[in-house]
């Protein structure tokens, strides 16, 4: 069976010939950066809200001679003085005669352009950016998905188990079955409407039955509109929120630290409507903004029910009490139903933002009110988390483009009198170099809810921290580009029984011989303090020091076929302890040809780490709005194979198959996800009807 | 003493070596490197190697590991490449061990060009196992590998391979593996006369491996070569000489504890019609 995968999948490649270029560029920027993410989270995240804005612009790309800041912005790839200088040159050059003129244009360079090149044009004005009713039928477009993701291999919270052995531990197995389902819809106007639901059945959840007789276990429901009359942006439903830097009210994900280490600044669209399945980084209910003068106005207000955890003292009859939020969105086993849903949170608030040629302004306010008391935590390293039920955070938040420059930043006070603070510097001293600087403070008892800042941690707390990162462009083929990141933790953090510090380094040679090839070597280092093993009596802390080489060689061999070579090492030093090692070396091959049904990639993987300190992760490609990003720890192979059909006008069947082999174990995973054997398939398929 | 080190020297390098593709002469001068090589014996480090190859061309080589003829590698290889943009068809046989271990490995691979830049190849690949003995006898395993190689300019060559993807068993014993393996290399052509290459080398069953070593041709008849690898980390350097159609080469490899491993190869190739 797999000899037959693998020599299809080589034959194929093997006899297929040219077409169009794979858009790699661009892409390739957001994979390494959701890398970045996936590092540090132990989750899995649903990075499609990341993605979506590309996915447009892609259909519908920017007319750059008629476009404005916000819409650049929102395309994520140019900063904001390449913005700045854009539009300048428009104004005193009067319209772009061809994109090659963009090679004049102060501080664009090849390889700028080419991430650009997909997403933009430069006439047709097909676009809306404004509605016309009397097309609004016509151009509108439906798009219905559905995923279904199961797991080949008999997993332990499935297993057969006797009636009394269940009511003795009710945890030991799932409620529900063994496979995860997704279903979304949406009505689109351009990006100037958006109707939709979204639902999703995780791993082990009930399905129209049990606890779940509503079906699906998430629903998430919006209606978005844009640039209607004075109404400039309006949400209903479920919906993010991005202002400023991030340290007062940004709902979603965000890009933090990357290989692309000039991009620091953080530049929010204000209300973006909801269509992940993540089921706590959204608000619910109503966002509008409108503009006066240079004033864009913004009321929002939310409410929603989070998980808790339920203290196991409460009494029965009584009102009950949680001892902490929990964020897995689960509900898959008797205590997470339990938690499911216990505890009400409202959120209320608004932002005004004044612009003026190169100059934002804005201010946040963001009251945040939970249905009973959260309660302090036991731990130390809690002790300034967030307790009681209600919460004021204000903030403040600039940028400034001048000349080759841009300075921006945000301060931001929570209601117990802890701030936060970050600036940031951009500039370009000339077309070669750029480099950036940030300066952060996050006050160990600084309390925010929806925050995501430029940061080393997993919360807008307790950090303090200065970055320097910069871009020296060699030539058109060669750059460089790093960064070092200094970051100290005033107060204790999990594992972390001290107050410690931390150095980030990294540094990147990036050769691009042709349009989109890109090889790349990669240099990184963290040293942080843990919990020292050692300490018997009292927690001491030990340094530890992570060192990741990696080389990375993308290049397409015709039109229509990419390669892709990865190999990483790694060594982890903890303590006094013996060195460890991590390797990761993959292959990929993906093919796409223009006006072909049929597209597919490949990754055939062998890995090799220690133990799971040392894991590396890789993106992997998915069924489109769906993300893999593993970590690869222990010994052995993965491959995978995706494939995309194009079966007729409108309808899309995607199917991926994912088997990871381990070679040093006999059991994968754990607890109800244990696997008595030493593989693991992951079954993904998905269909699309576009009307 | 010598039976004993010999038998542990056998599983070591069984181990150390259980894809089983020796290193040729001239890749073994090289550090092992070649995954992004163009020269006949290349073949035998990337299959797709042989699609650069416009003559028939047969060789013959052996290899002695630290000077011991029980570990021995024998292996002949020919290359018969087709008009007219046809490909490649190559045939390699390669054995290791003695009469009572032995394992023997043979090939049949077609390798051609996919445009003008690059090349890929695929091969089917027979193993026996040998231990000439009743009780576990002989086993036969088939399985396959893939290599390409991509010309990004003419300075630099990437190539890559995967060996036994499909993680054929050797023997249901023990659920006994032929360990799969990944390759990926890069061949810096220097000056006309001079090529530098660097493979990262995983197979799974041990650690990664660096190979990296350099070509120098110092007359139009003489070639020399130096490298190194790492896990296990040796040394190594050779010479080649081209004498009209007929090449010989010669190479050693030095592990500072085993000591010398000499390697001789034998090359003809007909001419180019």
């Amino acid at each position: 069976m797999r000899w037959l995968l693998f020599i299809s999948v080589f034959l194929i490649s093997l006899s297929l010939s040219a077409q169009i270029p794979d858009d790699n560029d661009a892409n390739e920027n957001i994979e390494n950066k959701i890398e970045n993410i996936a590092e540090q989270t132990d989750g899995e995240l649903d990075y499609t809200q990341l993605t979506e804005a590309l996915q447009y612009f892609y259909k519908h790309p920017i007319n750059l001679n008629n476009t404005d800041y916000d819409e650049l912005s929102e395309l994520g790839l140019l900063t904001d003085v390449q913005i700045q200088h854009l539009l300048n040159h428009i104004e005193k050059n009067g319209k772009l005669l061809s994109l090659y003129e963009l090679q004049a244009v102060e501080g664009f360079d090849l390889q700028t352009i080419n991430t650009i090149l997909p997403f933009v044009k430069i006439s047709g004005d097909n676009e809306r950016k404004s509605w016309n009713f009397s097309d609004v039928i016509q151009n509108s477009k439906s798009q219905w998905f559905t995923r279904y993701t199961s797991v080949l291999q008999e997993q332990q919270g499935y297993t057969d188990i006797s009636d009394s052995a269940l009511a003795e531990s009710p945890n030991s197995r799932y409620l529900g079955s063994p496979y995860k389902l997704y279903t979304r819809y949406k009505f689109t106007y351009y990006n100037l409407l958006s109707v939709g639901v979204t639902a999703e059945k995780d791993y082990g959840e009930e399905f129209f039955k049990g606890t779940q007789k509503s079906g699906f276990d998430f629903y998430s429901a919006h209606f978005f509109i844009k640039n209607l009359g004075p109404l400039k942006m309006l949400a209903l439903g479920d919906y993010n929120l991005q202002f400023g830097q991030g340290l007062t009210m940004w709902s979603g994900l965000a890009f933090g630290k990357s290989s692309q280490a000039i991009g620091i600044k953080k530049s929010g669209v204000g209300i973006r409507p909801y269509t992940s399945v993540d089921e706590n980084l959204f608000l619910r209910g109503g966002a509008t903004m409108f503009s006066i003068k240079d004033f864009d106005i913004y009321v929002f207000g939310s409410y929603k029910k989070l998980d808790a955890n339920i203290n196991a003292d409460s009494s029965d009859g009584e009102e009950f009490v949680i001892s902490s939020l929990t964020e897995s969105g689960l509900h898959n086993t008797q205590s997470t139903i339990i938690d499911k849903d216990v505890i009400s949170e409202m959120v209320a608030g608004g932002h005004i933002h004044y612009q003026k040629s190169k100059l934002k302004l804005g201010f946040t306010g963001v009251y945040t009110q939970f249905g009973q008391d959260i309660p302090e935590g036991d731990q130390l390293y809690e002790l300034y988390y967030f307790s009681g039920k209600q919460n004021l955070n204000l903030g403040f938040d600039y940028s400034y483009v001048w000349r080759n420059s841009n300075i921006f930043g945000e301060f931001s006070r929570s209601q117990n009198g802890g701030i936060a603070s970050l600036a940031g510097l951009m500039t370009s001293p000339d077309r070669f170099l750029t480099f950036s600087v940030l300066h952060r403070y996050f006050a160990r008892d600084y309390q925010v809810f929806y925050a995501t800042a430029f940061m080393e941690g997993s919360r807008v707390q307790n950090e303090h921290g200065l970055y320097l990162g910069g871009e020296l462009k060699f030539s058109r083929k060669w750059d460089i580009t790093a960064y070092t990141d200094l970051f100290s933790f005033p107060w204790l953090k999990y594992r972390v029984d001290a107050p410690s510090n931390g150095v980030e380094m990294l540094g990147q040679v990036n050769f691009h011989p042709k349009r989109h090839y890109h090889i790349y070597a990669r240099f990184k280092q963290e040293h942080k303090e843990i919990n020292s093993s050692e300490g018997y009596y009292f927690s001491t802390l030990q340094p530890t020091i992570k060192r990741n080489y990696r080389v990375h060689a993308s290049y397409p061999i015709s039109e229509s076929v990419t390669l892709k070579t990865r190999a990483e090492y790694m060594t982890f030093n903890d303590g006094n302890e013996p060195q460890r090692q991590g390797f990761l070396i993959y292959q990929d091959i993906s093919f796409r040809k223009n006006g072909s049904p049929f597209a597919f990639s490949a990754r055939y993987a062998l890995f090799d780490t220690d133990t799971y300190d040392e894991r590396l992760y890789a993106y992997e490609n998915d069924v489109l709005y769906a993300f893999s990003i593993p970590a690869y720890y222990y010994k052995g192979s993965r491959v995978y194979l995706m494939v995309r059909w194009k079966a007729a006008r409108g309808l899309d069947f995607w199917a991926r198959i994912a088997h990871t082999h381990f070679s040093d174990r006999d059991e994968v995973s754990s607890g109800l996800n244990l696997i008595e054997g030493s593989s693991r398939t992951e079954l993904k398929v998905q269909m699309r009807i576009t009307f | 003493m010598r039976v004993t080190l010999i038998l542990l020297l056998l599983v070591g390098s069984l181990v150390s070596n259980a894809q089983y593709a020796p290193e040729s002469a001239v890749s073994l001068g090289s550090g092992g490197a070649g995954i992004a090589g163009d020269f006949f014996w290349n073949g035998m480090n990337n299959p797709a190697a042989l699609a650069w190859t416009e003559e028939i061309s047969a060789g013959v080589g052996y290899n002695t590991r630290f000077m011991l003829s029980e570990l021995s590698d024998r292996y002949f290889m020919v290359a018969y490449p087709r008009k007219d943009n046809g490909g490649t068809f190559s045939i390699n046989v390669n054995q290791y061990g003695f009469s009572s271990y032995s394992l023997t490995k043979g090939g049949l691979a077609y390798s051609r060009f996919f445009g003008p830049n690059f090349v890929a190849a695929l091969q089917f690949d027979v193993f026996q196992f040998n231990l000439g003995d009743e009780t576990y006898g002989s086993h036969t395993a088939f399985t396959f590998e893939g290599g390409s190689e991509y010309k990004l300019n003419d300075k630099i060559r990437l190539g890559t391979q995967i060996f036994n993807p499909a993680e054929v068993e050797l023997s249901a014993y023990g659920n006994e593996k032929i360990p799969p393996s990944i390759a990926a290399g890069c061949a810096l052509t220097l000056t006309e006369d001079a090529v530098f290459m660097v493979d990262i080398v995983k197979e799974m069953y041990r650690p990664a491996a660096l190979r990296t070593g350099f070509s120098y041709l110092v007359m139009n008849t003489l070639a020399i070569r130096g490298g190194v690898q790492t896990a296990p980390f040796s040394i190594s350097g050779g010479a080649g000489l081209h004498l009209k159609n007929f090449e010989v080469d010669f190479a050693t490899s030095y592990h500072q504890i085993l000591g010398v491993s000499p390697s001789i190869s034998l090359m003809f190739h007909l001419n180019k019609q």
